[in-house]
């Protein structure tokens, strides 16, 4: 009992001092960005990267969750011959939540891992030591424009997978239920305002932001070679995603309270 | 063991050989001074009260068994690592006492070549070379293709500029380092295990690179390294680190002609007994 409180208690330490790594970095790389211009090219590459590499997942992950959305609500709505709502449904679950979280899981599955791999190498072969004793900032040189180009790539991302789920979920609609396309998306119409989007897309941009801030923290703290590279990797992957749920759940009752949702409907 | 007064109050093992001669203090001190550093990872100690001045434009050689902390004295100069007590002074400043950007301008005095090289995988033979330019100095591009071709010539390198670090051997990534380290014309040049891992004539070339760099720029060097025949080229003088702290520090001369059995056994490698040959040989 004494040794699982004692482990509870080394773990919960452990966790508090990844957290203020994290927080410092975040500090850091906010001060890194009087340089975006400096760093232009290396955001626009590293933009690239992370839009072109997870455009096939993004794209697949969309069109079938739109899809899936539609069948399973459709089923339903069909009982009680609502089946001509599913627009609203799938618009509004896709720009509010399955959009910016199915994007932000993606990313964090391949960029968050990328960062973490890609500056734990260069952590342990002393790249980063060697940036330091050469004055350079990894900060400025490394973490700030991946965090940049991430929460850059996030939002672009998740228009598209916003605009590609609704597109899915409107193919299942007419060809499972017969839904004219037009009734599917003038309903998708009505049912979006703005602050969804908004909504939506900031929740993408804070994702992103503690995707990028996490892979880095742990690749920047990478320690024992290879084996170290691989924890933090797998430590990125998954504080990651459970930082994507905790953030969207606080997101989301932050915008209830402040009534987001009801001023715009 | 020698029993003569020792400097700082320090422990006995160090030597008076490391008391600076009023001529070479004379005009500024030393490039670096190594205070009773002590540092321990976890429960094992590593630097005990190390005490060590690198003189201005001396070549100073450590050497030691592995586990003595002659790396990890390296990574104190350059502040990559925090002693647990003691501390370190450039030109007179406390490392450890300077806020950032103070630090960073101490250390662009100094020149590093990490045992590895480590260079950026990302970027090309001369994209290395000409960071430390683009980050700092950013002088127009015509002048930073001048500067790097220069010292990529210098290491022999003219015709590797292009390509990537894992096109080329690690004998040559260790130059690509060299000329990475000398781009901005450093006062102070701290060498990791220069000629490890490299064959003969490269390590030769290396040696005589060190020379030629204290010779025309007065470079102040501080080498870490277990080749012996490099040490006995390029020193002016010889500190041995045991168990955390300098043993003994001294002349090449000083160090052949020594009858202590823990520097003979190290500098003839003889894992049985002290033995006494020619080490110019």
């Amino acid at each position: 009992m004494i040794q699982l409180v004692a482990r509870a208690e080394a773990w919960f330490e452990n966790a508090c001092l990844e957290a203020g790594r994290a927080l410092t970095l975040l500090a850091d790389t906010v001060r890194a960005l009087r340089e975006v211009r400096l760093r232009f090219g290396e955001i626009v590459n590293q933009c690239f990267r992370a839009t072109y590499g997870s455009l096939p997942v993004t794209v697949l992950t969309a069109l079938f969750s739109g899809a899936i959305l539609a069948l399973g609500t459709g089923m339903e709505l069909a009982k009680y011959g609502q089946e001509a709502t599913i627009g609203y449904v799938v618009a509004a679950s896709m720009c509010r939540e399955m959009g910016p979280v199915m994007t932000a899981i993606a990313l964090a599955g391949l960029m968050g891992s990328s960062y973490a791999a890609e500056l734990g190498t260069m952590k342990v072969s002393e790249e980063i030591d060697a940036l330091e004793v050469m004055s350079i900032s990894p900060v400025r040189f490394l973490v700030m424009p991946r965090v940049v180009s991430l929460v850059a790539a996030s939002l672009a991302l998740t228009i598209l997978v916003n605009v590609i789920g609704i597109v899915g979920g409107a193919i299942v609609s007419v060809s499972s239920f017969g839904v004219a396309f037009d009734t599917y998306f003038t309903n998708a119409q009505d049912i979006l305002k703005l602050h969804d989007i908004w909504m939506g897309l900031l929740k993408a941009g804070c994702f992103a932001l503690s995707t990028a801030l996490v892979g880095c923290t742990m690749g920047l703290s990478t320690t024992g070679g290879a084996a170290g590279v691989g924890r933090s990797t797998q430590k990125t992957v998954v504080i990651s995603f459970v930082m994507v749920l905790i953030l969207d759940y606080l997101l989301t009752k932050g915008a209830e309270l402040m009534g987001v949702f009801e001023a715009g409907s | 063991m020698n029993p003569k007064p020792t400097i700082r109050g320090e422990p006995d093992e160090i030597q008076p050989s490391l008391r600076l001669s009023p001529a070479s203090l004379a005009p500024s001190g030393p490039a670096v001074e190594l205070v009773d550093l002590h540092k321990a990872f976890g429960s094992k100690p590593v630097l005990r009260g190390l005490t060590l001045d690198l003189l201005r434009g001396e070549t100073l050689c450590v050497i030691g068994g592995s586990g003595t902390g002659k790396s990890v004295t390296l990574k104190h100069i350059v502040g990559l690592l925090r002693p647990d007590r003691g501390t370190v002074r450039i030109d007179g400043t406390d490392i450890f006492q300077s806020d950032n950007g103070r630090l960073g301008e101490i250390r662009k005095k100094i020149g590093f070549l990490f045992q590895g090289a480590a260079l950026l995988n990302s970027l090309n033979v001369f994209e290395n070379v000409a960071l430390p330019l683009r980050e700092h100095e950013r002088p127009p591009e015509g002048e930073i293709r001048r500067q790097v071709m220069e010292k990529l010539a210098l290491v022999d390198l003219a015709d590797a500029a292009e390509k990537m670090p894992d096109e080329i051997s690690g004998g040559m990534k260790k130059r690509v380092g060299l000329a990475r380290a000398i781009i901005r014309n450093p006062e102070i040049m701290l060498y990791d295990e220069p000629t490890a891992g490299l064959d003969p004539i490269m390590a030769s070339t290396i040696n005589a690179l060190v020379l030629d760099l204290q010779k025309k720029l007065k470079v102040s060097s501080l080498v870490v390294t277990h080749d012996m025949s490099s040490v006995f080229r390029i020193a002016d003088r010889i500190a041995m680190l045991l168990e955390g702290r300098v043993h003994k520090v001294g002349t090449k001369e000083e160090f052949r002609t020594s009858e202590d059995t823990k520097v003979q056994k190290f500098i003839y490698g003889d894992s049985e007994g002290p033995l006494r040959r020619d080490a110019s040989r």
